[in-house]
């Protein structure tokens, strides 16, 4: 069954002027989620994975602008809202978690607090209601004795219980999409996998759509049904999730792929990826990771950031990837 | 300072500024060559010349510019003479409440232990009072004098830059030149002019630019107090107390002239300060 | 807590002595005061009566140890000018100045926190260029100055405001204030806002640096992705973060604005403690000078107290210690 398209991005355009020139920090993406799913949005820092999501929520300040694209939720578009309808979706529609639990929340006001004013404001409850469900909430991402906890100020609570705070925030209104922004890579390892955990499981009860961002190839895995992969800007490839770790197009994907390090492989040295991504103020014409690529030919040069079909649900701009893959299949016939 | 230059051309305000303060202070150092004649000259200045009011207005004469007061002084010649007791004033007592405070503030952070908590405790309790109300008790039972002014103004405003000299230390004291240095057998004395020193400057002249402004703001207040510049000098606090005197009278020109000019070179000296405050500040680049 | 604040109140009377040491010493080696009470042309056996009266003539440090012992059973002696207790002389002025200072701080509260907010959220608009330059010009107008000129423009100009002295005054809920008539407040207005006007200029700066500051911070973009309108983001998140700094500077201003009531209250003719210094000053009246400042100098210790538990009410990250 086809499941319903719940938000359709296209072409969207954030640039941020600053004093050494514009910064194109998001160049022209195009995606939709569905509902219930799962999207990681995977690259390394700076190539717009948060940018993007801070875009999806209007939440970019100037020297910041949101240039052109369409971003439509349920059909609605957000870039056409003005802010008054746009407070009713942040927050209550679309949700967000962010990075640091210890740099998320006030520290000069109670958990208990920052959690019923979202109640309070988006979905009308009395105070005392609010209250009730505020514990409820605390219960349910797992945090003990959460009458007591309402009064604790965010400092009295440790990074993996915060950012259970948090997501508790996030989930209090229902919304249908939430936005993770590297919601773990703050935390330890073993609290890591819980947070994990709790996230699946809540939004696997509600059917909430989750939006992913990480920086690890890994993780991603680990939860997301699809996966996109984000390099100076720009997706550079998307599909399934098996399709892309058994069968990366796109070189930089390989090469994200193979710097995983994995246990029971031999491995006696991680392949890491040479050089830098270019500057974001000085993007080249063409692919922009030619300057890396092993692969590169001189048709990279002035190639188009057309997707290609590399197979069902899998695409990938990567030419060179797709005339390889057709060799192959050549090759097998 | 290539940096400085380009933030400089970019900023109209501080463009304005430097370029007041700068007519300001040269016309108070050459004013021999520019006022006529010296107001604080008795054979120049008749009483016949008494209360005179500005050019342009009814019975003004071509003599006085800007008026002229009781006595027959040209205000602006009095301002000008005037001008130049304050910035003498604000920048004696920066550079001697500067240099007291900075070798206190490294003295005390680079050192630390007994001498640290000395030096620091003195400054908690002087902080516990306003520089105002020192310099006025203080000056109320010294006495009038420029001199006085100047090492009273000093004293009392040492805390703030021994505070900033001694964060500073604190920071860079564990830096590994300075560590070099030690290993190598620099003693402290040079350590602490040649290595920390110019590395703690920065914050310093921010301060320094902002202090000299407070500094004649509070010689101007003292002076309008009875307390500060003798009645001999050339005062713009006398002469804005003069003008209070006398201010029902409707004489504003005794008082809006003198105010008007200290408020000029005050303000100009905080934008500049400002700006270099912006500017100078890595946290912001 | 209680450990904390006894601590406190032990280091404020060590600065309390320190002071009145230096005080002291610095008043004795300065004037004569038997000489500015009596004629010039006084006997010498007048001048010694009357310094044996004073107990002028005891060596420096039976002095001090007498002045202290009296000063802790509350007697800083008799002024010599008024002939009546010089503390009580000091302490009848002091809601006089304090009204004045709470009118000020009132003043400032008022204008600059809603200017410091808007310049810090709105930083690119006309008016917040505007009032980001008129706090520069208030910093740089000195009190006395400013005071000049509110009573050139309102006194002499328009007619509008008496220039000097405090109006008439009535009695609620037990206290005489000046808030309470409208002549009152006709004569309070004026010095009140030169008093309060350096503070409104510094306050919006301080207000406004705090608040952008705290706009970077995480935790307002998250308030922000939770979907909270303006205000709450704005005043609830935003504003309790900035005012822990400006609470401190306002206790501390508090201080500074008590040593500038001498100025305003010398230029408006305000009878508080302020002009009874200055006028003391004059006449080198010592206990009143000895009074005014240890009274100073224990409303000051007590503001930082105050300073401190606020800071701790309203920052729950402070562990006193």
């Amino acid at each position: 069954m086809q499941r319903e398209k719940i938000l359709e991005v296209k072409n969207l355009k954030t640039f941020f002027n600053t004093k050494d020139g514009v910064v194109k920090a998001v160049n022209g993406v195009n995606f939709n989620l569905k509902k219930g799913e799962i999207l990681g949005i995977v690259g390394e820092s700076g190539a717009g994975k948060s940018v993007t999501g801070f875009s999806l929520l209007r939440l970019i300040d100037p020297p910041g602008e949101i240039l052109e694209g369409s971003i439509k939720f349920k059909g609605q578009d957000l870039m056409k809202m003005n802010e008054r309808d746009m407070i009713k979706i942040r927050g209550k529609k679309i949700s967000m978690i962010f990075q640091d639990p210890m740099a998320s929340l006030n520290p000069v006001l109670t958990i208990g607090q920052q959690l019923i004013e979202v109640l309070q404001f988006h979905l009308n409850y009395r105070r005392k209601k609010a209250k009730n469900r505020a514990v409820e909430l605390l219960n349910m991402v797992g945090i003990s004795s959460p009458g007591k906890r309402m009064k604790h100020y965010p400092n009295q609570l440790s990074g993996g219980m915060r950012q259970r705070v948090v997501v508790a925030i996030a989930l209090a209104s229902d919304p249908e999409v939430i936005i993770a922004d590297e919601p773990t890579t703050a935390l330890d390892v073993t609290i890591q996998a819980q947070i994990i955990n709790l996230m699946q499981n809540l939004i696997k009860d509600r059917q909430t759509s989750l939006i992913f961002i990480t920086h690890d190839l890994a993780l991603v895995s680990e939860i997301a049904d699809r996966i996109l992969v984000m390099y100076a800007g720009d997706i550079i490839e998307y599909g399934s999730k098996g399709s892309i770790i058994s069968n990366p197009a796109h070189p930089y994907t390989q090469g994200l792929i193979n710097s995983i390090p994995v246990l029971d492989k031999n491995q006696k040295r991680l392949k890491q990826i040479k050089g830098l991504m270019p500057s974001p103020l000085d993007l080249p014409a063409g692919c922009k990771f030619r300057s890396r690529c092993s692969k590169k030919t001189d048709y990279c040069k002035n190639r188009d950031n057309e997707f290609k079909k590399i197979s069902n649900n899998h695409y990938s701009t990567c030419s060179e990837a797709c005339q390889l893959k057709k060799e192959l299949i050549a090759g097998v016939g | 300072m290539k940096d400085l230059i380009y933030y400089f051309k970019r900023d109209k305000m501080v463009i304005i500024a430097t370029i007041i303060l700068t007519v300001i202070i040269l016309s108070s150092i050459f004013a021999n060559f520019i006022v006529p004649h010296n107001p604080y000259d008795l054979a120049s200045v008749s009483l016949m010349d008494s209360m005179k009011p500005p050019i342009w207005m009814k019975n003004g004469v071509d003599k006085f510019l800007l008026g002229s007061d009781l006595q027959g002084r040209g205000i602006l010649s009095t301002i000008l003479y005037g001008t130049r007791i304050s910035l003498l004033v604000g920048f004696s007592a920066v550079i001697l409440g500067g240099i007291i405070g900075v070798t206190l503030g490294m003295v005390a952070g680079y050192f630390g232990g007994k001498i640290d908590s000395i030096i620091m405790r003195m400054a908690d309790i002087q902080l516990s009072f306003p520089t105002m109300l020192i310099a006025i008790t203080v000056m109320a039972f010294l006495g009038r004098g420029i001199f006085k002014l100047i090492v009273v103004i000093g004293l009392a405003t040492w805390v703030t830059y021994a505070r900033t000299a001694r964060g500073s230390t604190l920071s860079i004291k564990n830096s590994e030149y300075v560590e070099a240095a030690k290993l190598i057998g620099i003693n402290n004395t040079k350590i602490l002019i040649r290595h920390i020193l110019p590395n703690i400057l920065t914050p310093i002249i921010v301060i320094a630019t902002v202090q000299i402004a407070q500094v004649i703001m509070l010689e101007a207040t003292l002076s309008f107090l009875g307390i500060g510049v003798p009645l001999t000098e050339p005062s713009l606090g006398l002469m804005i107390s003069d003008g209070y005197k006398r201010l029902l009278s409707g004489k504003w020109w005794l008082v809006v002239f003198p105010g008007g000019f200290l408020v000029m070179i005050v303000l100009s000296i905080n934008i500049i300060g400002d700006w270099l405050r912006d500017v100078l500040n890595p946290k912001l680049k | 807590m209680l450990i904390y604040t006894g601590k406190r109140i032990w280091q404020t009377l060590i600065v309390l002595f320190a002071v009145s040491i230096i005080v002291f010493i610095m008043i004795n080696i300065n004037g004569d005061p038997v000489q500015t009470l009596l004629p010039p042309e006084a006997e010498p056996w007048a001048v010694e009566e009357l310094r044996e009266t004073l107990g002028l003539n005891k060596p420096l440090y039976i002095q001090y140890f007498n002045f202290i012992k009296n000063a802790v059973k509350g007697d800083m002696g008799i002024s010599y000018y008024q002939q009546v207790p010089a503390l009580s002389l000091v302490l009848e002025r002091l809601p006089k100045t304090m009204e004045l200072a709470v009118a000020a701080i009132l003043i400032s509260i008022v204008i600059a926190i809603p200017a410091g907010m808007y310049a810090a959220i709105k930083p690119e608009s006309i008016l917040s260029k505007l009032i980001m330059f008129s706090s520069l010009a208030g910093i740089s107008l000195p009190t006395f100055l400013s005071g000049i000129l509110l009573i050139l423009l309102f006194a002499v100009n328009f007619s509008l405001l008496p220039s000097s002295g405090r109006g008439e005054v009535a009695q609620f809920l037990g206290i005489h204030s000046s808030f309470f008539t409208l002549d009152g407040l006709k004569h309070i207005i004026m010095p009140a806002a030169t008093l309060g006007l350096y503070m409104v200029a510094m306050l919006i700066r301080l207000v406004r640096a705090g608040m952008q500051e705290v706009l970077k911070q995480d935790y307002i973009l998250f308030t922000r992705a939770k979907g909270m309108p303006a205000k709450i983001v704005y005043i609830r998140h935003a504003l309790k973060n900035t005012m822990i700094p400006v609470i401190t500077v306002i206790g501390l201003q508090l201080g500074r604005l008590i040593a500038f009531s001498m100025i305003t209250e010398k230029i408006f003719a305000w009878p508080g403690m302020g002009k009874l210094i200055l006028d003391s000053i004059n006449r080198l009246d010592r206990p009143v000078i000895m009074s005014y400042i240890l009274v100073i100098a224990a409303l000051f210790a007590a503001i930082n107290l105050v300073v401190d538990l606020l800071y701790y009410y309203f920052d729950p990250r402070i562990e006193l210690g």
